[in-house]
């Protein structure tokens, strides 16, 4: 190692390259707003508010069934599919859920749906078909028809969901379901056909009465209409749903319950057990209705993005019968000449693969009633407003800028040269860079504890470079005049950087390996882990050729430069 | 700038740190003895900012008479960041015997169902409900259901005697962090294994560094005295266990043993100057490395606490903790022991090389 000029080090190119990386992983460059700092890191719940779950599951579970147990805790708490939720695991054992959802009432419920298995239920023409206990088997190997393939039209995929009914539901079904197809034409030769829909739902409220006002209504029929993200199909109406989801009606034309809307409510049968009304019905009308019925008062919220109706009913999916089931067609005459299918396919088209999938892995959730593998039986859980995440973030960044000026001090003290302090923040700053720009590559979400770990990896490295730099000052008089003795104490110094980041790593990297179920510190473990490693491999080698042009007198590097032989 | 700390009777200074890491061990096994946090034990969180709840004593007795809660913790933080009042509070009896009860019955699930079942039925009956089943399976999810239900109607509970008895505006923000009992118990045992596996592979690590036996030995002890002195004092100064004190311990490995590595390499490895002038130098190079790391944790612990950033306040606590641990293990323990071996080997401690 020769003591050039610090450009001529790929120490320094390797580290200038790494950076310039980095930060075009967190920096984007809007061309209309200029810079957005961040915009890749995704910031943990403590710091937007939110909810974080963990999840205790009773025993150890397979890769499989942790997937399978992660889709499910997506689908409970974000049936819809409209909220921002996220769903891991760490380890086997724990699942770690986070919602934005802050609002203590509704924390509390979503606490519930976790432990609480749905209640599946599936209606035609305003009836019972089939129920999750009906459900024999929800077939998912792909020999008895499972998946999805391409059709060979576009990206277009066809996807299969087999299951298998009792012997009594396909009975009850085979009856329901017959002659509900109407051809409609011909197309190119083939039959066209309008056939019923079933409707599938989750935990439909069982002997309701919903007061549902007119405005209400009409928002919903246009949410229907235009298409809410969800799979209906657009011809589905507010009243089709209604029809089918056995749920008595109050419409309320006005801001007032009618003279025989109270009648209904108070001479309500006591077998109903909730009166269902939208969270953002006047207050006076809740109060008449609590006092006219003894039978309790549910609100649900109502959200712009998904039909209220659909949040009541608990409504997943629509699906339509086809032709074959029915009787149609191939025709069947009789109710009584249709053989009762217990094996039964649901199938449709997405455009794409991913759509299919996402299809596929909707409907088996949903016919297994979200069933888990493995019970739940214990919930962890942390709540911050988002008033005081947004704190925690400007408080951790005066943190950080604090602690830089703290420590650009104490260098200072200790060398009275500024351009020692220089290079030392440099790098240090650097090394914050190229851990944020490693979160947002592998899209780790960045929680407190993640923020701890940068620092302490950034510490490490702080200590790392003033050992150089001292190495450096230090050292008897020969040295100093000698090429060699540079390249010694150089040597001896990354010897003292290289053994303590090792020693460093060994003791955090079991955390990172065994400490899995401490899901609450993997973010820690990964920064730290991350922070070290690229410190020791890449800014700090870095540093020691810099280090070392700003402290070697001038001279020396005139010397050096010399190619002629040493003479010294 | 020197320090002339080590002279013909260094050996002296290991008197410090004997005798300390005794005390370190009466404060953790006798008094006031180590006691476990949230994490481990398993409890409810609370951070409230507010200056409403500015009668620490008042708060406590209302949640004990109205909320029905056993042992509450509270206590009152006013800065210029901002005021805000932090509770602890274990869950009632019932529902931590009841989770007890069903812990068990979910171990003799498949070996002794019946024994599960009289298990989870017990717990129901804390709880006030009547077994639905007779299927275990079944009724571990109805058991863990009620637990749920009873924890989130206590806690429901804390919120609204709060807001009522305080008059606290309904956007008064709140943050809470619930740990169940069982959950905590898996943590702790996950963390002395981490913990153990720690300590072995960093043993590991140094010796393959160092080949030599007693600087390498040395190296470990400044770690594990380190790790002593950070929980002592920390338990000393009213703080209870928690999985923020595992990671800062851990962290605290990477940043005490580069003054042990930096002192071991100086004195056994460099030639010029006589050993103890390497010692008394490296101290000054020793003294930079910890005071800037110490500059820094104590940034972080003031505006942690002020701000009522909780895991970063806990992390540096420990990590300050576990730096003047570090400054007595390395330069009155580690020094002196590398300073006997290089005698016992070289001889003379004052020439060169």
């Amino acid at each position: 190692m020769s003591a050039k000029k610090w450009y001529s080090s790929w120490k320094v190119w390797v580290w200038a390259l790494i950076m310039i990386i980095s930060l075009a992983s967190i920096i984007k460059i809007d061309t209309s707003n200029g810079f957005e700092m961040g915009h890749n890191l995704k910031l943990g719940s403590e710091f937007s508010g939110g909810t974080l779950f963990q999840l205790q599951l009773a025993q150890p579970a397979s890769q499989q069934e942790l997937s399978e147990i992660r889709l499910i805790v997506e689908k409970r708490l974000n049936p819809t599919g409209i909220k921002d939720v996220s769903v891991s695991n760490t380890g086997n054992t724990l699942i770690i859920a986070q919602v934005a959802e802050t609002d203590p009432v509704e924390v509390s419920k979503l606490q519930s749906l976790l432990l609480k298995q749905g209640k599946f239920e599936s209606f035609l023409n305003g009836n019972i078909v089939f129920d999750g206990s009906d459900i024999v088997q929800v077939v998912e190997n792909a020999q008895q028809g499972y998946g999805a393939h391409p059709t060979g039209v576009g990206d277009n995929y066809a996807w299969t969901l087999p299951f298998l009914l009792n012997d009594r539901a396909a009975k009850a079904f085979s009856n329901a379901s017959f002659h509900q197809c109407t051809q409609t034409g011909f197309t190119s030769g083939k039959a066209e056909w309008d056939c019923a829909y079933t409707y599938f739902f989750i935990d439909r409220p069982d002997s309701a009465l919903i007061i549902y006002p007119n405005d209400l209504m009409r928002a919903d029929d246009t949410l229907l209409d235009v298409g809410t993200g969800s799979e209906f199909p657009s011809s589905i109406t507010v009243s089709n749903i209604l029809d089918n989801a056995d749920l008595t009606l109050i419409k309320l034309s006005g801001s007032e319950l009618s003279t025989s809307d109270e009648n209904v409510i108070q001479s309500l049968s006591p077998a109903y057990k909730s009166i269902i009304v939208p969270a953002s019905l006047d207050e006076n009308v809740i109060a008449s209705i609590s006092a006219l019925s003894t039978i309790p008062v549910t609100k649900v919220s109502v959200s712009k993005t998904s039909p209220w109706i659909v949040d009541v009913s608990g409504l997943r999916d629509i699906i339509a019968l086809s032709p074959g089931i029915t009787g149609n067609d191939p025709f069947v005459n009789t109710k009584e000449e249709v053989k009762p299918l217990q094996f039964l396919v649901i199938q449709g088209t997405a455009p794409n693969a991913t759509i299919a999938k996402q299809r596929l892995d909707d409907l088996r959730v949903l016919l297994k009633s979200g069933a888990l593998p493995i019970p739940i039986i214990a919930i962890n859980k942390q709540t911050v407003s988002p008033a005081l995440g947004e704190q925690f973030l400007t408080n951790v960044w005066l943190m950080g800028i604090l602690a830089l000026v703290v420590v650009s001090l104490i260098v200072y003290v200790r060398y009275r040269q500024w351009k020692v302090v220089g290079p030392v923040l440099m790098v240090g700053l650097s090394e914050v860079v190229m851990i944020l720009g490693f979160a947002s590559l592998v899209k780790w979400n960045l929680d407190l504890a993640s923020m701890a770990g940068i620092l302490a990896a950034v510490g490490t490295g702080v200590d790392s470079e003033v050992i150089m730099t001292d190495e450096i000052l230090q050292g008897n008089a020969e040295e100093e005049h000698d090429e060699k003795g540079w390249a010694a104490k150089a040597k001896r110094a990354f010897f003292i950087v290289a053994a303590s980041a090792s020693v460093g790593l060994a003791a955090i990297i079991p955390l990172l390996v065994l400490g899995s179920g401490i899901g609450k510190l993997s973010g820690f473990a990964l920064t730290t882990i991350a922070g070290i490693l690229m410190g020791v491999l890449i800014s700090r080698p870095a540093f020691q050729e810099i280090i070392k042009v700003v402290l070697v007198p001038k001279k020396h590097h005139e010397h050096s430069n010399d190619s002629a032989p040493k003479t010294q | 700038m020197a320090f002339k700390l080590y002279d013909k009777n260094y050996k002296r200074l290991m008197i410090i740190p004997a005798v300390l890491a005794v005390v370190f061990l009466a404060i953790l096994f006798v008094f006031p003895r180590v006691s476990l946090g949230l994490d481990f034990m398993g409890g409810t969180r609370i951070i409230v900012n507010t200056d409403l709840l500015n009668d620490e004593k008042a708060v406590s007795d209302v949640l004990v008479s109205q909320a029905g809660l056993s042992e509450v913790k509270v206590a009152m933080v006013t800065s210029p960041l901002g005021s805000s009042t932090r509770i602890e509070y274990a869950e009632p009896k019932n529902v931590a015997d009841a989770r007890v009860l069903l812990d068990k019955a979910i171990v003799t699930k498949d070996s002794a169902p019946s024994l599960s079942v009289e298990n989870l039925t017990a717990a129901l009956v804390l709880l006030g409900k009547a077994p639905a089943s007779e299927d275990v399976s079944e009724l571990i999810m109805q058991t863990a259901q009620a637990v749920n239900e009873e924890s989130q109607r206590v806690s429901t509970k804390v919120r609204d005697t709060l807001t009522t008895n305080f008059n606290l505006p309904a956007n008064t923000p709140f943050t809470t962090e619930e740990v169940a009992p069982n959950v905590g118990k898996d943590f702790l045992g996950n963390a002395f294994m981490v913990a153990v596996a720690s300590i072995v592979l960093l043993t590991i690590v140094i010796f393959i560094f160092f080949r030599e036996v007693i600087p390498s030995l040395a190296i470990v002890e400044a770690a594990l005295f380190d790790m002593l002195a950070a929980v002592a004092l920390s338990t000393l100064f009213g703080f209870s266990f928690t999985l923020s004190m595992v990671a800062a311990l851990l962290m605290l490995v990477g940043f005490s043993v580069d003054t042990d590595i930096l002192l071991t390499t100086r004195l056994l490895k460099r030639k010029d100057k006589s050993v103890l002038e390497r010692a008394n130098d490296t101290l000054l190079t020793g003294l930079t490395v910890t005071s800037t790391v110490m500059g820094a944790t104590i940034v972080m612990l003031v505006v942690s606490y002020l701000a009522q950033i909780n895991i970063i306040f806990e992390i540096s606590a420990v990590v300050l903790f576990g730096q003047i641990g570090d400054l007595i293990a390395t330069w009155l323990t580690n020094a002196p022991i590398l300073l006997w071996y290089w005698e016992k080997k070289h001889g003379n401690l004052h020439t060169d090389g």
